[in-house]
């Protein structure tokens, strides 16, 4: 199931889009975030403005192609969304061109893949042995393929 | 992180100087020991053992700190993981950055299991800590 | 000091007697900490035209240190084979302690309950 346009608006282009609806009173940022949408091949980034006079708020998104996304930092009209900025980077793996500092977040190391990228393996998963996997009729491992849940194919790689 | 001298209410022989290290929610059933009147404050004492109680999730970017609070705590001592995130990683078991075990960093003299594990249970394991069956 | 309520999920006892060794709680468990090992046996019965296949449980182990006591196996067995007791009271001094066998899930009391 792909999922359908989150509500509020596109900005597309980014940097240009948010910087209207700051200036339309829109300056308080309560949240920058991504989400992975393998399906769609895109990552669609979603932003959460409120206006504190009226209590007013908008959501806004982009979407990104998933194979080479790249964000405008809106850092230069949004300070606080430095911190957001680098956690989308290093968990989706989405540059931000512009952003004045990229160092990770929270991650301990960013050599593997981005953790957040619904394609990315979850390691315990495919080396710990599913116990599922044994036939219920015989007690021994089966030979029939039964892949153990949250393990798409595509982990377990070629031959197994 | 508090650290304070406790005694166990039905066991006032029971005395240890816990410092918890509530990482997620099973702190709260730490705090509910304390609450309900299982664990009573009382006095320091020179000697008394130290028991550090690790309730929640550990994750990578912890360990620094649940490191160094075990090596900050004096001798005589010991570690309770308290609940199946710290047991095991837990619910987390197949999370990119939750640490699978606290016994992968520091030494622990007692798991109880749970997720959360009740008040009581904590009694229990420093009960069986302090006095050996 | 309230008193533990007998609906407490404390612990997950099994009654073997009762379990098919279908691996559906084995196959649902979130956490994987269910294993179970069984073979089968040709039974028969008089009157019976033929053997029938019965299995037998030879091992069932929960693993305590990673169970996350969703309920899901408890729910999800067809023959309630397993059920929630309030007992509680069972660290481990190493994390193989945790890890319990036929006898030791037998040996909660579903009566507390
Ligand atoms: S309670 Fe949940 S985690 Fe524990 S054994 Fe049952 S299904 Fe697995
Ligand atoms: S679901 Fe019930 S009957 Fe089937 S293997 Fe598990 S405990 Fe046994």
């Amino acid at each position: 199931m792909s999922a359908g346009s989150p509500p509020g608006v596109v900005l597309d282009p980014w940097l240009s889009g948010v910087a209207r609806l700051v200036e339309e009173g829109f300056d308080q940022l309560d949240l920058l975030t991504a989400v992975d949408l393998p399906r769609d091949g895109v990552i669609e980034i979603v932003i959460h403005l409120v206006r504190i006079e009226d209590h007013a708020h908008v959501f806004g998104h982009v979407r990104l192609p998933r194979a080479d996304p790249v964000l405008e930092s809106v850092t230069s009209i949004l300070p606080a969304a430095a911190w957001h900025e680098r956690e989308i980077h290093e968990m989706f793996g989405v540059e931000i061109s512009g952003h004045p500092d990229l160092r990770p977040l929270l991650l301990q190391s960013t050599s593997g893949p981005p953790p957040l990228r619904k394609d990315t393996p979850l390691v315990a998963r495919v080396e710990t042995p599913w116990p599922g996997a044994v036939e219920e009729t015989t007690g021994r491992r089966s030979r029939r393929a039964v892949t153990p849940p949250g393990v798409p194919p595509e982990w377990l790689g070629e031959g197994s | 992180m508090t650290q304070r001298c406790y005694a166990v209410a039905d066991r006032p022989e029971v005395r240890v100087h816990i410092r918890d290290l509530g990482l997620a929610c099973c702190a709260v059933e730490f705090a509910s020991a304390i609450a309900r009147g299982l664990l009573i404050p009382a006095p320091e004492e020179p000697g008394t053992a130290a028991v550090l109680v690790i309730s929640g999730t550990v994750t990578d970017a912890l360990v620094p700190e649940v490191v160094r609070a075990w090596e900050a705590l004096p001798e005589p001592k010991a570690a309770v993981s308290f609940g199946a995130c710290s047991n095991s990683g837990g619910p987390y078991w197949d999370s990119y950055c939750v640490t699978k075990g606290v016994d992968t960093v520091i030494p622990v003299s007692t798991y109880v299991p749970g997720c959360p594990p009740r008040p009581e249970a904590l009694i229990d394991a420093l009960v069986s800590l302090v006095v050996p069956v | 000091m309230s008193a533990i309520p007998p609906r407490a999920r404390g612990a997950i006892a099994l009654d073997a007697s009762a379990c098919t060794s279908c691996m559906i709680c084995v196959r649902e468990c979130p956490d994987w900490c269910i294993e179970i090992e069984s073979h089968t046996i040709e039974v028969t019965e008089p009157g019976a035209r033929r053997p029938r296949s019965v299995a037998v449980l030879d091992r069932f182990t929960i693993d305590w240190g990673l169970c996350m006591y969703c309920g899901i196996c408890v729910d999800v067995c067809p023959f309630d084979a397993l059920a929630w007791v309030p007992q509680h009271h069972y660290p481990g001094v190493v994390p193989q302690d945790l890890r319990h066998g036929i006898e030791r899930l037998e040996e909660f009391d579903v009566s507390d309950s």
